[in-house]
């Protein structure tokens, strides 16, 4: 199995500029989104609430980078995935669990490499880098390059906003679902993680270029049906995976424990006034 | 291992068999598969009140014949969701953990189901005391529940573009569904 990865690694490696020829472009269009990105909030208090327990001001943009990561993955990834997995038939397919884990589970560097987790580590450390390269810190270079302050200082205003804690829904290029807290920490991690200045200092860079094609293209190839089918069955595909993304990490967070009572439940004013439950079954 | 005897346990076991025997029924029977479930949902879930929450605020604003339209709609929506989607029982066990109290008269009965080869699926059920008896309000696998992310979905549309165009597309994606079974 190591060796076809290797191959499929060299294949891609041997055409770098294919992925200077996607960047540029699809930097510029996320831009062009993201000055109309945030959205005003509604003025009906109901309405309001809704926006706010939704968390997700930037709604416009992350379509927008939504509908992109689609068109591509549905032009390049997915295509690429398919004929991955037609050369590795013996892979395993765990449906809706991995699809969910793939959707963001943050990982610890470090601790994998600590561990002795290899792969673990080089899956962190392929994100890490697709995310500094056209990822957070990517978009902010740019803006400031092509003279974009404006757009700067949005993100700052809403970061001071919001605050850490609960931080809006960011869609990531090409990696996807995500927070702005969380964005920011993997570009940090970034710049302390020791494997990669290690790497970069003996020019071997190349290697996480190489583990990250293949770790993006590996993860694709398990999550085909699953996510074909979550788009088929939902009316709002973005709507859908921002749900699920969040249920999954506050799931993680809690470590599968009893969650605490959900305010829809029993406090929510809908449910106070039976006359209305007879009405239809 | 033990299954716990709370009564609200004890309906989710029961539910399951019932579930077990529709998924014993051969995939190609889409129409006896989607009947079977129809029954279950309409015995032992909670449908007005789901409908409701996944709705949410957009339940009061909505007239009566939407509310009608609407429920038809997502009834359908999920039972062949559910019926497509859960495939062939292929003779997992699925293994009662716990049941715990969450509100007054809501409880979380906690399952796992053991797989082949894989780490067993996480499967929460909760359990509402009704003026019907004990209902299903909720399904969540692996901590994503069900109605939360309806409700987040289908709020969405809604506030983007109205309660006919949610109707619509629910419907819409009904008839497709009916064309590609016959």
């Amino acid at each position: 199995m190591s060796g076809s990865r290797a191959l499929l690694g060299i294949t891609l490696l041997n055409r770098p500029s294919i992925f200077k020829l996607v960047a540029r472009p699809l930097l510029l269009g996320i831009l062009v989104a993201g000055l109309s990105g945030c959205a005003t909030p509604p003025k009906d208090p109901e309405a309001y609430s809704e926006w706010k327990a939704i968390n997700d001001p930037l709604e416009p943009m992350n379509r927008g980078v939504f509908e992109v990561n689609m068109f591509l993955d549905g032009i390049i990834l997915k295509p690429v995935a398919q004929g991955y997995r037609w050369v590795l038939p013996n892979f395993l397919r765990s449906g809706v669990k991995n699809a969910l884990d793939n959707l963001g589970e943050p990982l610890n560097a470090a601790n994998s490499l600590l561990q002795g987790d290899f792969s673990r580590a080089s899956t962190a450390l392929g994100r890490l880098l697709i995310n500094t390269t056209i990822g957070l810190a990517g978009l902010i270079d740019v803006a400031e390059t092509i003279g974009l302050r404006p757009v700067k200082e949005d993100f700052g205003q809403t970061l001071a906003v919001w605050g850490l804690e609960n931080t809006p829904y960011l869609v990531l290029p090409l990696i996807g679902p995500s927070s702005i807290r969380d964005g920011i920490g993997k570009g940090i991690e970034f710049f302390v993680d020791p494997t990669t200045i290690a790497l970069e200092n003996s020019d071997l860079e190349w290697v996480n270029w190489t583990l990250t094609a293949v770790d993006i293209i590996d993860r694709r190839s398990r999550n085909i049906e699953t996510l074909d089918d979550i788009e088929r069955n939902s009316v709002d595909f973005y709507a859908a995976i921002r749900s699920l993304y969040r249920q999954r990490r506050d799931d993680l967070i809690h470590n599968g424990n009893a969650p605490e009572p959900d305010p829809f439940y029993g406090n929510s004013p809908d449910l106070t006034d039976d006359s209305e439950l007879s009405s239809v079954n | 291992m033990a299954s716990p005897d709370t009564e609200q346990a004890k309906f989710v076991n029961t539910l399951i068999d019932k579930a077990i025997k529709v998924l014993e029924l051969p995939i190609e029977n889409r129409s006896e598969r989607e009947a079977g479930f129809r029954n279950l949902v309409r015995h032992d879930f909670d449908m007005p009140t789901i409908v409701r929450l996944v709705l949410g605020r957009h339940w009061r604003t909505a007239t009566t014949g939407q509310k009608t339209r609407f429920s038809n709609a997502f009834l359908t929506h999920l039972i062949s969701v559910y019926s497509d989607g859960l495939g062939m029982y292929d003779g997992q066990i699925l293994e009662i953990e716990k049941s715990t109290p969450l509100t007054e008269k809501d409880t979380v009965v906690f399952t796992h189901i053991s797989r082949e080869g894989a780490l067993p699926l996480r499967l929460d059920w909760r359990v509402r005391q009704t003026s019907r008896g004990l209902k299903i309000i909720d399904i969540a696998t692996e901590g994503v529940s069900m109605v939360t992310t309806k409700r987040s979905e289908f709020t969405s549309l809604v506030a983007r573009e109205g309660v006919e165009a949610l109707i619509a597309r629910l419907e819409g994606m009904n008839a497709k569904t009916t064309e590609g079974s016959s």
